[in-house]
Order: structure tokens, then C-alpha cells, then sequence
């Protein structure tokens, strides 16, 4: 006899989503429960749509439980470092800055903040928590300040570099709660000391709207 | 049973408490053949569920039952 089955390419999301101690038996768990009460209850296509509730919760529970936010954040600093280098071979190409990539960077920044906020669920004494949350907070706060600043000031260097060290930083936190990660959150507060110096050092002559204005200005 | 898999995480928080063990065993042809996962509490976890029990039977003695809402 054969069995009716939820579609294979949901069991083959399934098992990417899950995690490798529980897959085997949460794939045969909601296999056991879709053939025996769903799949008999509700007909094929709504026992389908509900196997793919399922995979979602699955997601959404693993993505919560931390294992995703790492790997998340680790996309996050491979597009900002893959924007870096683009940035600084358009500085080195055309002279100017890049707006539009140091944008980039900085909305990366901000996203990576927040979702190192809505992430946590740290392990660890209250002193390491209240750090690294610190420290999230900053980047997400530095984040949106940079965007707002690019809009107004045309001078970035160092920018890119710092954005480097930061987005590296909260790549570097580890969800475990070791020493190491206490330095990661105290890099990420760092960053938001450098942030402030370097906004403060900003120079009213150098306020051009953009770098094409200022050079329209010096011609 | 509407959300088999909202009990995995806590679950898997209890296990890491050491307030459960489980041990994987082979699975039925309705499973397709995969394993099955049976948990299993330990002699913490049984003392866990005796404080959490006298805890609720403690808030809710003298309690009227049901509760009613007051005008």
C-alpha cells in the first residue's frame, strides 16, 4: 500500500530548517501525525497547508532559539564586506565617495542591530547581557545615524573601515555567553565611541550636500 | 493535537536541564521509518514537577472556584 505524503520539496525545506539532532524524528513525528489525523480530517489539500504551518513553526522556533541569527548575521557581514570592497574600488576608481555603498553599509548596520535585539536570548550573568545589549543598541542607534548623516555630510573616510569593524564585532558574538563574546559586545560599544568622536570632529566647511556639489563648488 | 512542534523547544530546554533524558528508537512504517524520540523525566526533573505542583496548589488555595468577575 502506498502512503500519501506531504509534498517532497516541504519535507526537503523541512529538513533543512530543522536541526540535526531532531530532524529524523520531527520530519517522522509531523509524517506520523499527517497521515494518521490530519490527512484523514481535513482531505489532501488542506493536510498539505497545514505540514506547511508546521515547517514554518519549525523555522520560526529555530530561528528564535539563536543557531539562524548567527548564520543571518554572517550573510549580514559577508554583503557589507562584499560593499566595501565595491566602495573602495569606486573611491579608488573615480575619486569620490560612494553614497549609494556607504548607504548600503549603514542600513546593514542598523538591520544587524536590530536583529541582534530581537534575537537574544543570551545565556550568561546579567553583567554580560546588559553589555551585549548595550552593544547592540549602539549599532542600531549608529546605524540610523549614519544614514541620516549621509544625507548631509560629504566626507566618509574611515567610515567604511569602522562599519567593517563593527558589523565584525556582532558577527563575532557568540550566543553561548563566553569571554570572548563579553569583548565582541565591548567592541560594538567602542564603535559607538568612535562614532561620536568622529561625528563631533566633522568640520562645518566640509558640509556639501553631495561630493558632485562640492566639486561643481571648487570649479 | 494542533502544534506538535511548539513542545520540541521546551523540550529541548527541559533536556538541557537536565530535567529530562531521551533516547531515540526505530521508527514505524507510518513514520515512514524514521526514529521515534521518547523523553523521560529524571529524579531532578520528578522533584521539579512535585515544587511546580505544591507551588500552584499553594496559589490557588483559597481560592473560590470559579473565579468571578466583580461589578
Amino acid at each position: 500500500m502506498i502512503r500519501e505524503s506531504p509534498p517532497d520539496w516541504l519535507q526537503k525545506v523541512l529538513s533543512l530548517v530543522s536541526n540535526a539532532r531532531d530532524r529524523e524524528a520531527i520530519s517522522g513525528d509531523l509524517l506520523e501525525e499527517y497521515r494518521e489525523e490530519q490527512l484523514p480530517r481535513l482531505g489532501s489539500g488542506r493536510a498539505t497547508c497545514w505540514y506547511l504551518r508546521q515547517v514554518i513553526s519549525v523555522a520560526l522556533i529555530r530561528l528564535s532559539g539563536g543557531r539562524l541569527v548567527k548564520q543571518f548575521l554572517q550573510l549580514m557581514c559577508l554583503f557589507a564586506a562584499a560593499a566595501g570592497v565595491w566602495l573602495g574600488v569606486m573611491e579608488s576608481i573615480l575619486q569620490h565617495p560612494g553614497y549609494a555603498g556607504r548607504m548600503v553599509i549603514d542600513v546593514f548596520i542598523v538591520v544587524q542591530g536590530l536583529a541582534t535585539l530581537f534575537f537574544f536570548r543570551l545565556k550568561g550573568s546579567s553583567f554580560y547581557r546588559a553589555g551585549v545589549t548595550a552593544g547592540a543598541i549602539a549599532v542600531a542607534l549608529l546605524g540610523g545615524m549614519a544614514v541620516v548623516r549621509i544625507l548631509q555630510a560629504p566626507h566618509f573616510e574611515g567610515f567604511v573601515l569602522n562599519d567593517w569593524f563593527a558589523l565584525d564585532s556582532a558577527r563575532r558574538i557568540d550566543f553561548g555567553g563566553s569571554g570572548t563574546d563579553a569583548l565582541s559586545a565591548l567592541g560594538l560599544v567602542t564603535q559607538a565611541a568612535y562614532r561620536v568622536r568622529v561625528r563631533d570632529s566633522e568640520k562645518p566647511e566640509q558640509d556639501c550636500a553631495t561630493t558632485t556639489l562640492c566639486v561643481v563648488r571648487e570649479t | 493535537m494542533r502544534s506538535p512542534l511548539a513542545l520540541y523547544a521546551t523540550l529541548d530546554r527541559l533536556e538541557q536541564k537536565g530535567l529530562l533524558v531521551s533516547r531515540l528508537e526505530e521508527g514505524t512504517p507510518v513514520r515512514g521509518g524514521r526514529v521515534r524520540r521518547f523523553y523521560q523525566m529524571t529524579a531532578d526533573g520528578v522533584k521539579a514537577l512535585n515544587e511546580a505542583k505544591a507551588a500552584l496548589d499553594r496559589m490557588w488555595r483559597g481560592t473560590k472556584w470559579p473565579v468571578e468577575v466583580k461589578a
